[in-house]
């Protein structure tokens, strides 16, 4: 029930991934919305103190999530699913891990670049490992701003492809995602 | 007699000192390069937070050079050139904010640059002086004024020759194209300047 199989996904593997996902739209929304605000709105600070906190936290996440994956048995691919499919699928899955770690990295760099540690709602300070030059920072940025515009156009590719599946093709993709694979009882 | 001799002795010395330090007042005025190196010299900033506390702040990076004659004070001249990426206020995002569109754009305007044009109203010997030049900041040259006091001058123990001064000025930040509103008492910027040049 929890655990991977070939199967299918566990319990866990299916709530992170759909955490994970109402975590990024959330930082996205969040994240265009706080850089938009002027000095004097009520949000100009709690956006940001917000918007790095759940980021942290999706770090971690992401990280056990990782292990996770290692440690569990990879759900085979649908037998319906052709070549081309799979190649695709993996591809698509394959960038939006590295433009999700490439955005948490960058996003905990630009907080601690002048040394100070990162604070998960004041609770937990993450160390700052390394300070960044001025440039680098705002390169940092940049790279933070495209790809999280990058990682929501690809979420939307993944998920219109899990659709498909769903409605056109009629497989068990989507419902892979939803519902834990049984636990062999014998 | 040894009395008047005495007297005459000092009388020769004093005109010897005296002439001694008309020809140095004849000289040409001497070339500084502002000690930026061993970190002698800061270009601090303060602007008031909601008008409730001064916000303060700094370049890191900027060079300069002056030249100065203190029986000539007018003919001093001065230039310096900051690094804008190098604004510190000790907060990494909020520097980052102040690099960014909304205040300097250091990607588009990296350099900022003050070029001296006259010295008016010398006072107090010449310790006191105002400085009037071209302001170069977010790609708008604007003159300004810098009110300068003179600190001090004399050798330093590696034998070389120093002198330093600082000066204080006030910006509107609107002067200079930056219309980001922080606040009706965050208008203006105090800049605050500490040079120590060593003499060429």
């Amino acid at each position: 029930m929890l655990r991977d199989k070939r199967e299918g996904f566990g319990l866990v593997s299916i709530a992170v991934h759909w955490l994970s996902a109402l975590a990024i739209i959330f930082l996205f929304g969040l994240g265009l919305y706080m850089t938009s605000l002027s000095y004097y709105e009520p949000w100009y600070h709690k956006g940001p103190t917000l918007h790095v906190s759940v980021g942290l936290l999706l770090f971690a996440l992401t990280l056990m999530r990782v292990i996770w994956r290692l440690v569990n048995p990879k759900p085979a691919a649908l037998p319906n699913h052709t070549p081309v499919m799979r190649l695709g699928a993996s591809a698509i899955k394959v960038l939006l891990y590295a433009l999700l770690f490439t955005l948490l990295i960058t996003g905990y760099l630009i907080n601690t670049a002048e040394g100070k540690g990162a604070e998960i709602f004041g609770l937990v300070t993450i160390p700052a490992l390394i300070e960044l030059g001025p440039d680098t920072v705002d390169l940092a940025g940049s790279v933070h701003l495209i790809f999280a515009w990058s990682i929501i156009v690809l979420a939307a590719l993944h998920g219109g492809a899990a659709l498909l599946h769903h409605f056109y093709h009629r497989d068990k993709t989507l419902v892979r995602m939803l519902k834990p694979v049984k636990t062999d009882s014998h | 007699m040894n009395a008047f001799k005495t007297l005459a002795k000092s009388a020769a010395a004093a005109a010897i000192i005296t002439s001694a330090s008309l020809t140095a007042s004849q000289a040409l005025a001497d070339d500084y390069v502002i000690d930026t190196k061993g970190a002698h010299a800061a270009i601090n900033f303060k602007i008031k937070h909601l008008g409730y506390s001064w916000l303060t702040g700094r370049f890191n990076t900027f060079s300069g050079n002056f030249s100065y004659d203190p029986a000539d004070v007018a003919a001093s001249r001065i230039n310096v050139t900051i690094d804008t990426t190098s604004i510190d206020s000790n907060h990494a995002e909020r520097d980052k904010h102040l690099r960014g569109g909304d205040f300097l754009e250091v990607s588009k305007y990296p350099e900022a640059k003050f070029v001296s044009k006259s010295i008016t109203d010398i006072d107090d010997d010449g310790e006191e002086f105002d400085v009037v030049g071209d302001l170069t900041l977010h790609g708008v040259t604007k003159e300004i004024t810098i009110e300068v006091e003179k600190v001090g001058e004399g050798k330093d123990p590696w034998g070389g020759y120093r002198v330093g001064f600082e000066g204080e000025t006030t910006i509107m930040l609107k002067d200079f194209g930056i219309d980001y509103d922080l606040g009706p008492a965050s208008r203006s910027v105090e800049l605050e300047l500490h040079v120590e040049g060593i003499k060429q």
